[in-house]
């Protein structure tokens, strides 16, 4: 048997990832408002793949340019969609695969009403609207995520593409953060952060509430003074209701 | 089989060091081979605190290089036969503590028959504190009842359950004990100071003992003396009781509670 037959094997893969939409084919403002959203993501977008959506642009901006300014800031821009009249041989020299993502199909059919991110509504640290590569009506689509020590100061979970269960404590400093929901059995005392790529379905619950900060999807509040709160310490379930996060006992 | 112990905080100046020496040698007080380890190059206190830093020919550093080896290195104890030193390098920088030099060390003291290895952790959670913690079995968590200690002896737990290399191999975890040190329950009772039940719902993890502020360990490490061997002092007897629970035993908590003295006493009494 020829041994370099067998030393590599093509399968498929399914990819969950980040798409930039972009709205204008300036390049100027493309960059500019590229960096304004990493910068106000933090580290979050850091190292995530990028595909580039520019269906909806009728002329090309510097592809180029677009490409090394999303390197510089740490992103991975890995292909293309676009109207094939806009083909270009930038695309191939940028090394961006041409591509035809199946959210676009999936999210023009029914169920996806409830999905749909909404582009005007700002919020903190979203760069685009993220792929929805997975059926309109489960986001979701890993296991969930189990945690079973406590998480103290300084340590980060990030449960990808899925809910997060936390069976222990949530210590002041630490950071969860899911594309899902998460539960949180246990003191609740860090920072929770549930919806994480634009999911405003996304819950947070909680057995005893005294988070330092809450968000979902991107709208987050921070807890200062918690004391006088009647759920302080009491089992609690935290939803978006439009722009506010509405914080209800865990049970009526 | 020898059982390693690090004697970790996050924050500096809790006690880590009067705890190792005391520990150590309560240790070797109920008859077990015991060694307690300087971990902190560059900023060398357990030979004072143990009182002997005029016996220091090599150190940690000299054996982990090859230039001495672990025999010409250990310091035996004055007053207990049973335990020894292995002081730090005093000129070196940490990058002198190699993972395999660290490794190789504590091979060589099982295989001197040590029943117990006692690593004084450095403050911080850099390459010191991380390389003293990651041979570990037990961690004596040193935590003084005030917020920036509490928080960061939380930092060091986590810190603990990922990076030790009972975590990296998935073995059973490094078995935490929080420790109490510079207690003062009049302080506490006044709301000047955490308790320790409040101590105990943010950490979460056992106690194994409180120890009193006193004016006792500044007399001992003057003497160049582990503060156990000041038999009627307080802290002789709350570090007695932790060896004891450490070895396994029932020992109810000590030194904890504040009595407001009566009316005469604190009209003619003293402090």
């Amino acid at each position: 048997m020829n041994k370099t037959a067998i030393a590599l094997d093509f399968k498929s893969a399914t990819l969950h990832t980040l798409r930039a939409v972009l709205h204008t084919a300036d390049t100027v403002s493309l960059i500019a408002a590229l960096n304004q959203r990493m910068q106000e993501a933090g580290s979050f977008y850091e190292h995530e793949s990028v595909v580039l959506d520019a269906t909806g642009l009728t002329e090309s901006p510097n592809w180029a340019a677009l490409v090394a300014a999303m390197r510089a800031a740490r992103l991975h821009p890995i292909g293309i969609q676009a109207d094939p009249a806009l083909q270009d041989d930038a695309w191939h020299t940028a090394a961006l695969a041409p591509l035809e993502l199946s959210a676009q199909r999936v999210a023009a059919s029914a169920a996806a009403a409830a999905q749909a991110a909404p582009a005007e509504h700002g919020k903190a640290g979203s760069t685009g609207k993220s792929a929805r590569a997975q059926p309109a009506d489960n986001p979701l689509s890993g296991e969930t995520r189990i945690v079973r020590q406590p998480l103290r100061s300084g340590q980060r979970i990030y449960a990808r593409g899925c809910d997060l269960i936390v069976l222990g404590m949530v210590s002041q400093g630490a950071e969860v953060i899911a594309d899902g929901h998460i539960h949180v059995y246990g003191p609740l005392r860090g920072k929770a952060m549930a919806g994480a790529r634009g999911n405003e379905q996304a819950m947070i619950l909680t057995t005893h509430f005294e988070p330092e900060l809450l968000a979902i999807a991107g709208v987050y509040r921070v807890f200062e003074t918690q004391a006088s709160d009647p759920l302080y310490k009491r089992g609690a379930r935290i939803e978006l209701e439009g722009e506010t996060l509405r914080i209800r006992a865990l049970t009526s | 089989m020898s059982r390693i112990v690090v004697v970790t905080s996050g924050k500096g100046g809790v006690g880590k060091t009067t705890t190792s020496a005391s520990f150590s040698a309560g240790l070797a007080l109920r008859g077990h081979k015991t060694v307690v380890i300087d971990f902190d190059v560059g900023l060398r206190n357990l030979d004072l605190i143990m009182g002997c830093e005029r016996r220091v020919v090599y150190d940690f550093v000299n054996v982990i290089q090859g230039d001495a080896t672990l025999n010409q290195a250990l310091i035996r104890d004055k007053q207990l036969d049973n335990l020894y030193i292995l002081p730090a390098s005093q000129t070196r920088d940490k990058d002198a503590l190699t993972r395999e030099g660290v490794e190789k060390v504590l091979e060589d003291l099982a295989a001197m028959d040590f029943e117990y290895i006692v690593c004084d952790s450095p403050a911080g959670i850099e390459t010191g504190a991380i390389m003293a913690a990651y041979f570990a079995d037990d961690a004596l968590v040193v935590t003084n009842p005030e917020v920036s200690s509490v928080r960061d002896s939380d930092r060091i737990l986590g810190i603990l359950s990922a990076k030790s290399r009972r975590a990296e191999r998935g073995e059973q975890p490094v078995q935490e004990h929080l420790l109490l040190t510079r207690y003062n329950p009049k302080r506490v009772s006044e709301g000047e100071m955490l308790s320790l039940r409040d101590i105990e719902d943010i950490l979460r993890i056992r106690l194994i003992g409180v120890i009193p502020e006193s004016e006792s360990v500044l007399q001992a490490s003057n003497q160049g003396i582990p503060a156990i061997h000041l038999k009627d002092s307080d802290v002789a007897q709350a570090y007695a009781d932790v060896v004891a629970r450490y070895l396994g035993e029932e020992k109810p908590l000590r030194f904890v509670d504040y009595e407001k003295p009566g009316l005469f006493k604190r009209l003619f009494g003293s402090k």
